[in-house]
């Protein structure tokens, strides 16, 4: 590729990147004089025409887009069988290697980064394109800092291929939104999905789900809710931590309604009004995608009421306070009532010049004394809202509306949120995980204390089998205990060596043992008699778990084999040595040693088969025995020296 | 005594069959019928299937005394043999440019006696087919096929998903693979199916039944498959394994 010139006028230099399905190549545009990126697809469209005009059309309306943090787009084209696009080249690298090497940013830089990427966004939403894609990994950053996106919409055009993907050759889905894992159709809320998720990384140099497989991280995706930045940085401030919990919100409804309105957020997201930020929660009502508008809308004319009289007398006695658990229905009542307070409001212009006061602090007051000093005051306390607070405890006020020191016209209303104490939450069930070191380190991080109780179970070592709290208990997490149960996996114990054992023994020690012990098969075997062990599985003196499975082959004795016998007639002549020829006659004949060897089916050569002193000639009968296959004879020894040797095989026999 | 037969097709639209299919059987003993589903690489996708079927073949020739084998025994040698093949065709794409990234389905079902022994990596698919209902053996390593397993999805979103042809489990895209298993019995009725998703992605359970489970020949059914996978669009390799009693025998029951 290096050298080559593709469309005619660029120059390829050489590689700067790769992706699952392309390489990044710095090529030179000749007619243009200028240094460009060249992407090749490592893709083979051939019979894919649908696939190859659903890229292009999509390569070509991003295009379009220009934009400082939209790495810009010159040209797309064929060349024979290259597919390629040609880019705006950047010096750089991507966001990813940056946050590789320079691990979790300070919050401000990774905010700075952030509206960059966000104002991007945006202007590609305003002109409906939608990335799909948005990872680190298809972001450049320059030399300055600045960075700037690549890849509108085509990496997940790619995707959509009919040809099988293994793991390696598949995308990423670390960034991939719940809506996309399911396979719904990517919205301009799946980018700020995934934006979330970038922010997340930059501010803590890690994945906020990670898995071994990619459809691992998609259920986390799906499943877990987004976890805390603060929890491993309490730095960040809880208004930062917000962006990324409502841009990752599971349900696209809670989300950021807009890149703009993200990038708003970010804008203001450090301004020092803002350091109290209560914690973003998504409603876990069942009727939550109806209600939420009014929650945006209560903030709205919290606003408007500010211009506005509300009531003109300030009333003596201290009036009924109703008290009602923070429900979202109610806090739509309360809107409504707003909604009828601001209407009034505009119908009935104030003509009576009340003055203005300053909301007094009450907040850390027990709720009956600050309704003493607001009411002192002049202001009216129309509602109290029992809310959880982390800070405050219960009965005490931790928030009015409107906020202490805000200049409102004496007998306006005021709303207050008392505490009734941390916030509880139900038990996750974590039965059925696993317990390992992140998971531990992940709960340590959220209970006071985590221990394990570590017992035998049918269930796999190291799963979560039981726990205390249990599941869907009230507790508040921080100051929990959390006891776990976790397995050991079945009992293990030595399995003893079986072999010789017989039936009587086999039953007696499957009864002490607590093993299932099967006779599997029969086999012949030279040396264990009938009915007795040969061998086992899984082997002698292993680990195995308690109550287990164990094979065990049974012997059937010595093979039966087809046996030849043959009887071979030895003739030994008795040849005494003469020892001295002067001797007179001899009385007696000298005896000579005659020993036998016989090989075969029983005997071996080693030891001798028979052994007897002769006086005369002598004729023996050997018995030779052999087993199909085998190869025997004999060797007859009489005083040390071989007189006869005679090997055959079975085959020499004769029936 | 089963019968074979063996067909893989290229489609109406690839320009390469990147399905390998083969059966092979030791002289009294066993059988082994193997599919896989190449994909990835230039030509890496059809290199990694054959290899892996050779590959395979070769090594269930080799075994030693393979009628004194018990299921685990079997077992524990396919998996050997699994694990050699991954390694094999893993070497080859790290190293080779060419081979990049490929990797391929790996279904083989060893028969012996009227038991059977799946073995499975990927998304090929294991069937087995009577009169009465068919069985799919195999749950496919698809990413798909786990958001449905895990409720997440439904069927029809499954359907429609642009991520369907994502596998998780493939032999030779990664250092280390686990294939699974899944214990068989044949009767003398039963047809085994095993075939990979040019197939089962174009045809669908109810007519496969009607298809096989019907008298006739067992060439004509596997062809019958073959020709509907096309008629419905061809777009991928088919490629079908089908075994099963001979239609005279099933006809004298």
């Amino acid at each position: 590729m290096i050298g080559k010139r593709i469309g005619g006028r660029y120059e390829v230099i050489r590689g700067i990147g790769e992706g699952g399905m392309s390489k990044v190549y710095l090529a030179h545009d000749i007619i243009l004089d200028r240094d460009v990126a060249i992407k090749v697809l490592n893709y083979d469209f051939a019979n894919e025409e649908d696939l190859k005009r659903r890229f292009q059309r999509e390569a070509l309306s991003a295009t379009s887009l220009t934009h400082p943090h939209i790495v810009n787009i010159f040209d797309v084209g064929e060349d024979g069988e290259l597919h390629y696009f040609v880019m705006e080249y950047i010096e750089g690298q991507t966001l990813k290697k940056f946050i590789q090497t320079n691990g979790p940013l300070k919050v401000a830089q990774a905010v700075g980064i952030m509206k960059q990427l966000v104002s991007a966004i945006a202007n590609a939403h305003h002109n409906g394109i939608i990335h799909r894609d948005i990872k680190p990994q298809n972001i450049l950053m320059d030399s300055e800092g600045n960075v700037k996106i690549t890849d509108f919409g085509i990496a997940m055009a790619l995707s959509a291929t009919a040809h099988t993907k293994t793991n390696s050759v598949i995308g990423t889905v670390h960034y991939l939104s719940p809506e996309q894992a399911r396979g719904g159709m990517a919205t301009k809320k799946s980018d700020i999905y995934s934006l979330g998720i970038v922010f997340y990384e930059l501010l803590t140099g890690e994945l906020p789900f990670s898995a071994e497989t990619a459809v691992a991280i998609a259920l986390k995706h799906l499943q877990e809710e987004t976890p805390s930045v603060r929890l491993t940085f309490p730095d960040i401030p809880q208004s930062v931590e917000n962006v990324i919990l409502k841009a990752t919100a599971k349900d696209a409804t809670y989300r950021y309604r807009s890149a703009d309105e993200m990038y708003d957020d970010l804008f203001s997201v450090l301004s020092p009004e803002r350091q109290h930020e209560a914690k973003f929660n998504v409603p876990f009502d069942d009727d939550k995608t109806r209600i939420i508008p009014a929650i945006t809308e209560t903030s709205k004319f919290d606003e408007s009421e500010t211009t506005k009289k509300i009531e003109p007398v300030v009333p003596e006695a201290k009036p009924p306070v109703k008290k009602k658990r923070r429900k979202w229905p109610i806090i739509l009542g309360i809107s409504i009532g707003l909604i009828a307070i601001a209407l009034l409001a505009i119908f009935l212009p104030s003509l009576l010049g009340t003055k203005e006061k300053a909301i007094p602090d009450v907040v850390g007051y027990d709720e009956a004394e600050a309704i003493d000093r607001l009411t002192e005051a002049g202001f009216v306390v129309e509602e109290s809202i029992e809310d959880y607070s982390d800070e405050f405890e219960k009965g005490q006020v931790f928030r009015t509306i409107p906020e202490a020191d805000k200049k409102r016209k004496v007998g306006s209303p005021v709303t207050l949120y008392v505490s009734t104490g941390k916030k509880t939450t139900e038990m996750t069930d974590y039965t059925g995980r696993d317990f390992d070191d992140e998971f531990a380190s992940f709960l340590e991080n959220i209970f006071k204390s985590v221990d394990t109780k570590n017992v035998h179970s049918d269930e796999p070592k190291g799963r979560i089998i039981g726990q205390n709290p249990e599941v869907g208990e009230e507790v508040v997490p921080e100051d929990t205990d959390l006891l776990l149960t976790v397995s050991l996996g079945k009992e293990v114990q030595l399995v003893d060596d079986l072999t010789g054992y017989n039936q009587n023994q086999l039953k007696e020690y499957g009864k002490t043992s607590g093993f299932d012990i099967r006779a599997i098969r029969e086999e012949f075997h030279d040396t264990i008699p009938e009915g007795h062990v040969i061998w086992q599985k899984p082997a002698a003196h292993t680990e195995v778990e308690k109550g287990a499975k164990i094979d065990v082959a049974i012997s059937k004795g010595k093979e039966k084999k087809s046996v030849k016998y043959t009887v071979k007639r030895i003739d030994i002549p008795y040849e005494p040595t003469v020892v001295d020829d002067f001797e007179e006659e001899p009385d007696e004949p000298e005896p000579q040693t005659v020993k036998i060897y016989v090989q075969d089916s029983k005997h071996s050569m080693a030891d001798p088969f028979d052994e007897f002193e002769i006086t005369e000639d002598t004729r023996t009968m050997v018995p030779i025995e052999l087993e199909e296959g085998q190869r025997g004879g004999y060797r007859v020894v009489r005083d040390n020296t071989v007189i006869k040797e005679e090997m055959f095989d079975y085959d020499d026999i004769e029936e | 005594m089963l019968r074979f037969e063996v067909l893989t097709d290229i489609g109406r639209k690839r320009t390469v069959n990147e399905d390998c299919a083969a059966v092979f059987t030791i002289k009294d003993g066993p059988t082994l019928a193997i599919i896989a589903d190449g994909m990835g690489g230039h030509r890496g996708g059809d290199y990694a299937s054959s290899t892996a079927v050779q590959i395979l073949g070769e090594k269930f020739l080799k075994v030693e005394n393979p009628k004194s084998l018990d299921e685990e025994d079997w077992k524990e040698l396919l998996q050997e043999m699994i694990l050699y093949v991954n390694r094999t065709i893993f070497n080859i794409a790290e190293k080779d440019e060419n081979f990049k990234g490929m990797g391929t389905t790996l279904d083989a079902v060893l028969i012996y006696g009227n038991k059977g022994l799946v073995t499975h990596v990927g998304d090929s698919r294991v069937y087995m087919i009577d009169e009465r209902e068919i069985l799919q053996i195999t749950k496919d390593h698809s990413f798909v096929n786990i958001l449905l397993d895990s409720g997440e999805i439904t069927e029809e979103e499954a359907a429609k998903h642009p991520q369907r042809n994502w596998i998780m489990r493939a032999v030779g895209s990664e250092k280390f693979i686990t294939p699974d298993f899944y214990n068989i019995e044949l009767n003398g009725q039963t047809y085994l199916l095993i075939c990979t998703d040019g197939l089962s992605n174009k045809v669908d359970n109810e007519r496969i039944h009607r298809i096989v489970a019907t008298d006739g020949d067992l060439r004509d059914k596997a062809m019958e498959l073959i020709r509907l996978a096309n008629e419905m669009g061809g777009e991928d390799n088919i490629s079908v394994i089908l075994a099963g009693p001979s239609a005279s025998e099933v006809s004298q029951q």
